[in-house]
């Protein structure tokens, strides 16, 4: 089924478009760069949270400049995306210490960017509750500083109101999911990776109407018998080239669960939404599943065996972004721990964009195979 | 023998060497160090089956107070640094799932642990303090061998609320310790010991720092790359401030001897050394001396000075001794990059640097990525060009005979050059 609508476009273009629209009503977009940062925050403040994806031309010279090639790969790209100004109609970003590649990346904007409004947001490896008591504050911080940029005073009550309206989207998101679930999936791992992708680029309300649209036509719609082909999760970080999932796909298969920072890691659950409305963001937002940068590997590999069970997978394929380091030092206990559990895997490096189709494609095609004996 | 044990026969072997025959040209305290780090590994060998106290991973600001509740520290990174060519684990490195691109220092420690080079520590205190692949090696090694590990989170701003938060977790690890390991217990007084013998240790150091300052810089190349380690490292806290105290005066004396030699230029080295490359043989070559080779916290802990423990002045109190604890996990080398940048130009100003070496040893993701801007930053703020050169730090079979021939290009371009500020070099400069 297609997805119709333009708000459902999780495409690049698609996506800036989306954001200049808001700009040409009076808004501010503030772009963000990884899952930590609390869109609900950004919402309650007026402005339009967009997440930034990475430049998709292939000259990284630019950024290399600054960054060595052995450097996170998504990285590099959204470098290149800030020094070619690809990134200027941002008025504002919010990047993180996800992990000291970031870090670096949040000097050179801090350095080099003349996006007006810049924050550096903490976020903790873990989520104790004391890690979660000073994320609320580091949280909080962000709020007052970017409510200070918009000349707005983010009250408790707007931001109640911000995580509900967010909270709609997981739930949305969660119908989604459960379409995915049987037997004859009614949404392919492409379009839940578009639409996952268009939703972290538009208008919150607007988004909900035409998703809430598509999901009651795909619910009321009749399934086809049972496929055969097999079921596979996919599990990586900063995966925003929608073509990965047409080359896996056509190989044969359908990605049924996707562990990915746009999809079940940014729309697992619900935030609380009574309550300190700045301690139930943090503690929503250190609580998620499964990002390796997260200490807690063994329970994020508890949770994919669990999604194996729940979605009734096949196989696991990670796609390991290229110096991605947290996803590469734990890919040995993930992939060691699914084949304890008696369940295919395999694990094979990505460029950010996808360049090597026809590597990655013999690699999925020879997995599959496998799969299917 | 085991990696350990290798090193604690050498360290005897070295201190009785110099024992029954002293070479006059060679510092006396050197058998001194080979004694503390005798044992040291004497005291690491026992801990690995010591179940009530066993060997700790931890950042090296941790060290007084995993000392002070009576465990021993392992640093596993500064004991891959010891292994004179790492190439024999690259194999194996990668055969266990370790990405190419890693820190050499970081997958050799990881190897030579699931080896059995190595122990395996019974505890890791992981935290992002510094360099997160030291995080990653250590979650990686406490989750697969299902060791017990505790996570301290460091934020990036030093201010009040973050120091407290800091405590909070170092009393919360306290609790931890006590309840994980029967008969441990907290000793405050033995941390403000040791926090005391830092203070004079500190002391010392900083007076070698000020030795730098001085026209030549009477510090031999050679000994630039000698960094003493803090006192908690050693089973002998005493024993090695006794030890940066000789290293000290003997410095102090060589530089009253040591002849006013054609210094053309001063360097300032950062971030780490490549172990098996000639490059002094090319500094002596073109009169470059290393006036100071910035080493991790060096930059803040000697050079800047910040104030230690009982001194009032960076926080306007005296900080409680857990207080001093969380205050040193600040001081990292890596951080934002404006703390970083702004250190690198300070100490060029106060060191009348006149060129800047900045060694990114490959998978360094830390130098690497401020490698650009630092070189913009330095060059803008202070005239000092800088030399951006990337190489393997353990792995020989690497070695690009280029490195020696970029560094040489670059001394030579400094040398004559009339002016401050040098073009860009081809391949592998940023």
């Amino acid at each position: 089924m297609r997805l119709g609508t333009n708000i459902l476009d999780g495409g690049y273009s698609a996506r800036v478009e989306q954001a200049l629209r808001w700009k040409n009503q009076g808004g501010k977009v503030i772009g963000t760069l990884c899952p930590y940062v609390p869109e609900e925050i950004i919402h309650a403040a007026g402005m339009l949270p967009w997440r930034i994806f990475g430049t998709r031309d292939a000259d990284l010279s630019a950024s290399l400049a600054y960054r060595g090639p052995s450097q996170n790969a998504f990285a590099n790209h959204v470098a290149a995306a800030m020094l070619s100004g690809e990134l200027d109609f941002l008025d504002g970003i919010v990047l993180t210490d996800w992990d000291f590649d970031f870090l670096r990346l949040w000097d050179l904007f801090d350095y080099r960017s003349a996006i007006p409004f810049k924050f550096l947001l903490h976020v903790p490896h873990l989520s104790s509750p004391s890690a979660c008591a000073s994320f609320a504050q580091e949280v909080e911080a962000l709020a007052q500083k970017i409510g200070a940029f918009g000349n707005v005073h983010i009250s408790d009550a707007l931001l109640a109101r911000s995580i509900t309206i967010c909270n709609r989207t997981r739930r949305l998101f969660q119908r989604l999911y459960k379409l995915r679930k049987g037997s004859s999936p009614s949404v392919t791992g492409r379009q839940a990776l578009e639409i996952a992708s268009a939703g972290l680029a538009a208008p919150r309300e607007e988004f909900h109407q035409a998703l809430a649209a598509f999901l009651g036509q795909l619910e009321q719609d009749s399934r086809p018998a049972a496929m055969r082909a097999p079921r596979i999760l996919l599990t990586s970080d900063f995966l925003h080239d929608i073509s990965f999932l047409d080359l896996i796909e056509r190989a044969g298969c359908v990605v049924v669960v996707d562990d990915l920072d746009v999809t079940m890691r940014h729309l697992w659950q619900e935030v609380e939404e009574h309550g300190d409305p700045m301690l139930a963001l943090a503690n929503w937002y250190l609580s998620r599943p499964t990002d390796p940068r997260m200490s807690a590997w063994d329970r994020q590999i508890e949770t994919i065996l669990g999604w194996v069970a729940e979605y009734r997978v096949d196989g696991v394929l990670e796609l390991a972004l290229l110096n991605c380091r947290p996803r590469e030092m734990r890919s040995r206990l993930l992939i060691d721990a699914l084949k304890d559990a008696g369940i295919p895997c395999a694990s094979f490096p990505r460029q950010y964009l996808l360049t090597d189709a026809g590597q990655l494609s013999t690699r999925v095609g020879a997995f599959l195979e496998l799969l299917e004996h | 023998m085991s990696f350990l044990e290798l090193e604690l026969a050498k360290s005897e072997r070295r201190a009785k060497k110099i024992a029954a025959n002293p070479d006059p040209t060679k510092m006396a305290s050197n058998r001194v160090l080979y004694e503390l780090e005798a044992e040291q590994r004497r005291e690491q060998l026992a801990a690995t089956t010591n179940s009530d106290h066993p060997l700790v991973s931890c950042a090296l600001f941790l060290e007084p107070l995993i000392r002070a509740m009576g465990f021993t520290p392992i640093d596993l990174q500064g004991l891959a640094d010891k292994v004179i060519d790492a190439s024999s684990y690259v194999d194996s490195a990668l055969a266990d799932g370790l990405p190419e691109g890693l820190c050499d220092r970081i997958g050799t420690f990881v190897i030579m642990c699931e080896n059995g080079d190595l122990p395996i520590p019974e505890l890791f205190i992981t935290n992002d303090f510094g360099c997160d692949q030291v995080y990653l090696g250590w979650n990686r090694l406490a989750h697969r061998h299902k060791k017990k590990f505790f996570c301290l989170d460091i934020p990036t701003a030093w201010e009040e609320r973050n120091l407290q938060y800091v405590v909070r977790q170092l009393q919360d690890l306290i609790a931890f310790l006590e309840a994980s390991f029967p008969g441990v217990r907290y000793n405050e007084a033995e941390l403000i010991r040791l926090l005391d013998f830092q203070r004079e240790a500190l002391g010392y150091m900083r007076d070698i720092y000020k030795l730098r300052r001085r026209r030549p810089c009477p510090i031999p190349i050679e000994d630039s790359f000698r960094f003493p380690r803090f006192p908690a490292h050693y089973n002998n806290p005493a024993k090695a401030v006794e030890y940066v105290r000789m290293y000290r005066d003997e410095l102090l004396e060589r530089a009253e001897k040591r002849p006013s030699n054609a210094e053309k230029l001063r360097l300032l080295w950062l971030t780490a050394a490549p172990f098996y490359s000639n490059f002094i043989d090319v500094l002596s070559e073109h009169g470059a001396n290393v006036t100071f080779f910035a080493l991790d916290l060096q930059a803040k802990w000697i050079a800047q000075s910040y104030g230690t423990y009982g001194d009032p002045t960076e926080s306007g109190k005296v900080l409680s001794p857990l207080e001093e604890v969380a205050r040193s996990s600040f001081t990292s080398w890596a951080t934002p990059g404006r703390k970083w940048i702004g250190e690198v130009i300070w100490m060029c100003r106060d060191l009348q640097i006149d060129a800047v070496v900045n060694f990114m040893q490959a998978g360094c993701l830390p130098s690497y990525g401020l490698a650009g801007l630092l070189k913009e930053e330095v060059l803008r703020e202070t005239g000092v060009p800088m030399l951006n050169i990337d190489g393997r730090q353990l792995f020989s079979q690497f070695y690009d005979p280029r490195f020696e021939a970029q560094l040489r290009d670059f001394l030579s371009i400094c040398l004559s050059s009339a002016q401050h500020g040098i073009p860009d070099l081809a391949g592998g400069d940023k």
